[in-house]
């Protein structure tokens, strides 16, 4: 199954327009759709916490994506579809939000969903006392109250072009429930954190601790019945005994947190009773070069990606399922920029004249050196990813050729994103070590990439918050950035972007490897599944599944 | 034998404290910790993440943090995890009866097998079945767990259908004695395995020089039927040392559980140890730590103490 985004129309458009709508959306089981049946879903991790705003585990947000309801919802072409908000009106400076809540919505109890729970959520994630690890878009506000029980008035500091989907698609807790708990225990409220309350389709009936969750269906869901009875998440950590349970029919669908690799795909698509969902992604392989030593130096740069062959990092580990990488918006966002795709072909005697004309010359081993140093360089990957430390292999033979010495490294997780890893290390800019990591990062569907490549953003001792590993600064890119977060107008925000994309294709911060498609199986009976990259969720429209 | 029981009590004290020190100096040591999951995430502010960390407490120094958890400890408290928040004696209780389910399960299938393939391949020595079992026993030991796991899914689940692949139980469903042994039997198996080849190796050697024993051959005069002289007199002296090469090996069963309950979604001690691994969940990884050590050292007491009790000629003062 192959999902083509449509154009998004202005934001400010769509938010008038929007306002003017009903809710849209129905989803009454009609008597041609059967109800009833249980989908068993296998994830990779085992959450500890159901709380949305406690984890950042995407075995929790597959499961909270059932149980839980935002302001609005991003459906499978990255629109913003109405969920507890029925509409919504911006001001067109951007600053003044409403949200108008749709008076049907009701908690999983019965009990109305009213604004003084969003403004009550809002406040929750904003407390020095609650220590949320989910906050995006939530500090941006300014203040927050309610105007009788169905409208929200939001007023930002400043205007946040992707407030609604940082925001407004963030979920909403039950005042009612939360509020009876001082805010410094909610963490340490088991009965709630393991069985949320929510207002989503699902209800959290069950809760075995490292071994699976169970979700029945919602009867008296405001926006129509879930078609099916049960979803039931089974914690399965090693990817092939979910292959094998796929095969058994124990568990009978594996999501993207499944972490399926692509072998495991073909082996899976081709299995009686089994479908496979090829989804292009948001999902980019990539290396940081942390900028020490020779890395420093753009023309480097600029030759590492000329000899980086990414059709044949697609064709060994991707196995096809992938499409080249040039800059950071993927194509199958509204946002590219097709420019890009003419920066740094490969070309293995251009990288080498390039490196050569740079000073470089090979010393009497066959490495390059320059000023009597010689061009090592350590490339790390995550040792939970095979598929990962196979494209570091791919990419040491192709840089061997033009003499550059290449070790691998494989190391968990945990070290990679750690203090002392090649990340996070602070002293990594003096170091007389150079690094490149292969990893995976999943972008949003907004085109706001300043976590990764603003000045602001570079990781240091005193910022452990921010995504620029690399060191990348570019005072024009950064001042593009901050402009595409502020204005909300589609058409200023993709020139804005297309630039950007420019910017980022001939510095090559990264090595820029792939965009890796999503890759999951489902079983042949379930209907209206449809992985959606705009919103990584697996749950996200799981009201609308059946089982015939 | 009380003294030398005192005495070795007493030093599982010190032996365990030590223990601590030293594992919570190497998770300290070692790269990452526990904010790494949050700490690359687009969704998390510098500012939360100091709140997380002052929740938590790590942003105290490392030995604070340490005498804060040995002082709960020292007063029932094993201290929260870092990730869900919920007591870690708490995580480590609901897990522990699945461990032991499993545990015990391997042990009682590898002893059933590994006794009769011992005495049943001495008395046969150089038999055709002598080097089966001797093939088995080397191949069992060598193979990878989690391959011999994967390889047992394979076949008797996905193959043949016999079993399933992972789990407890099935869910959906009301519960039943026969699902949850169907779900058992395969990681019990996979687990014993190398114990299986281990012990009837073992057990063998230590027939082999029974059997050579004159006093055997004075059983066998006075009319004793062969299996009498086997079962009843040769392997009552054979089982001696390998009783307690069993307990010593008690420990590795809990140890080497961690592999078979990650393959088979085992939910028990060595999934809880290898989650919090993997998020640098130090209170829980301590726990865990702690609870393995105290089997460790309780087992190598037990089987010096079955030694004595088992063979009059060794005494402790």
């Amino acid at each position: 199954m192959f999902i083509r985004p449509l154009p998004r129309p202005a934001l400010i458009g769509l938010a008038l327009v929007m306002s003017l709508l009903p809710a849209s959306r129905a989803y009454q089981a009609s008597a041609a759709i059967p109800s009833g049946g249980t989908v068993i879903a296998a994830e990779a991790d085992t959450p500890d916490s159901l709380n949305p705003y406690l984890n950042q585990q995407l075995s929790t947000a597959d499961i909270d994506s059932c149980i839980f309801d935002g302001l609005v919802k991003i459906d499978g072409k990255g629109a913003f579809q109405p969920d507890l908000a029925s509409h919504w009106t911006v001001s067109p400076d951007g600053l003044h939000w409403t949200f108008y809540l749709n008076p049907k919505a009701t908690w999983q109890d019965g009990v109305p969903v009213s604004a003084k729970d969003v403004v009550f959520t809002a406040n929750l994630v904003n407390n020095p006392l609650f220590p949320a690890t989910s906050s995006i878009g939530f500090d941006h506000i300014k203040t927050i109250t309610a105007t009788g029980t169905e409208q929200v008035n939001i007023v930002l500091k400043q205007a946040y072009a992707p407030f609604l989907q940082d925001y407004a698609s963030s979920y909403v807790l039950p005042q009612h429930i939360l509020g009876q708990i001082p805010v410094g225990q909610i963490r340490t409220d088991a009965q709630y954190n393991r069985r949320p309350l929510g207002s989503g389709p699902f209800e959290a009936s069950e809760f075995v601790a490292g071994d699976h969750v169970t979700l029945t269906a919602n009867k008296a869901y405001f926006l129509g019945t879930p078609h099916l009875q049960t979803i039931i998440w089974r914690f399965v950590p090693n990817g092939a005994t979910a292959v094998n349970q796929m095969l058994t029919g124990e568990v009978n669908l594996a999501g993207q947190t499944a972490d399926l690799d692509a072998r495991q795909y073909n082996q899976l698509k081709h299995a009686s009773g089994l479908i496979g969902y090829d989804t292009p992604g948001f999902n980019w392989q990539h290396i940081d070069l942390i900028q020490t030593g020779f890395l420093k130096d753009v023309k480097v740069r600029q030759a590492l990606q000329m000899p980086t062959p990414r059709a044949r990092v697609i064709k060994l580990v991707a196995l096809g399922y992938a499409v080249p990488q040039y800059s950071d918006q993927s194509p199958a966002k509204p946002y590219y920029n097709k420019a890009v795709e003419s920066y740094w072909p490969y070309d293995l005697t251009k990288a080498a004249a390039a490196l050569a004309a740079d000073g470089f010359t090979k010393g009497s081993n066959g490495i390059l050196q320059k000023g009597g140093v010689p061009f090592n360089i350590t490339l790390s990957s995550d040792a939970a990813f095979a598929a990962q430390a196979e494209i570091n292999q791919v990419v040491k033979q192709a840089w061997s050729q033009i003499g550059i010495n290449v070790t691998l490294r494989q190391l968990d997780p945990a070290t990679i994103f750690g203090r002392r890893g090649p990340l996070y290390d602070p002293n990594r800019f003096s170091s007389s070590t150079m690094n490149g990591v292969e990893y995976e990062w999943i972008e949003p569907a907004d085109p706001d990439d300043h976590f990764f490549w603003s000045t602001s953003q570079i990781v240091s001792a005193k910022n452990q918050a921010g995504g620029n590993f690399d060191g990348y600064s570019n005072p024009a890119a950064d001042s593009l950035m901050q402009q595409g977060l502020l204005t909300t107008d589609v058409t200023q925000r993709k020139a804005i972007y297309a630039k950007v994309e420019v910017m980022l294709a001939n510095d090559v911060p990264d090595i820029w490897l792939y965009w890796g498609d999503v890759l999951t199986v489902a079983t042949s009976k379930l209907h209206n599944y449809n992985p959606n990259p705009f919103n990584y969720r697996t749950g996200w429209n799981a009201m609308d599944w059946y089982l015939q | 034998m009380t003294r030398f029981l005192a005495q070795r009590l007493l030093q599982l004290l010190p032996l365990l404290l030590l223990t601590t020190v030293v594992s919570f100096a190497v998770m300290q040591l070692s790269p990452g910790g526990p904010l790494s999951a949050y700490e690359h995430s687009p969704s998390i502010t510098a500012a939360q993440l100091k709140i997380i960390a002052h929740d938590l407490g790590l942003d105290q120094p490392a030995p604070v943090q340490y005498w804060r958890w040995l002082s709960g400890l020292v007063h029932g408290q094993w201290g929260y995890s870092l990730q869900s928040g919920e007591p870690v004696a708490t995580l480590i209780l609901e897990r522990l009866g699945n461990t032991l389910e499993l545990v015990a399960t391997a042990f009682a299938i590898s002893l059933l097998i590994a006794v009769p393939l011992g005495v049943l391949s001495s008395v046969r020595q150089y038999s055709g079945f002598d080097y089966m079992a001797t093939f088995f026993s080397f191949v069992a030991y060598s193979v990878p767990v989690f391959w011999a796991g994967l390889m047992a899914q394979l076949l008797f689940s996905v193959k043949l259908g016999w079993l399933p692949v992972a789990g407890l139980y099935t869910e959906g469903v009301p519960w039943t004695f026969t699902d949850a042994i169907k779900h058992l039997a395969l990681p019990a198996l996979v687990l014993g395995l190398g114990l299986i080849a281990g012990w009837s190796r073992y057990l063998r050697s230590s027939m082999l020089e029974v059997l050579q024993l004159d006093y055997l051959r004075t059983a066998r005069a006075k009319g004793a039927s062969s299996w009498a002289v086997v079962l009843k007199h040769a392997l009552r002296n054979a089982v001696v040392p390998l009783v307690t090469v069993i307990a010593l090996d008690i420990p590795l069963l809990f140890t080497g559980a961690l592999v078979v309950e990650v393959v088979f979604s085992w939910p028990g001690e060595g999934r809880l140890f290898y989650d919090a691994l993997q998020n640098r969940d130090y209170p829980v990884l301590m726990g865990v730590l702690l609870i393995s050590a105290f089997l460790i050292l309780f087992s190598n007491l037990v089987a010096d103490m079955l030694y004595g009790f088992l063979n009059p000629r060794v005494r402790y003062d």
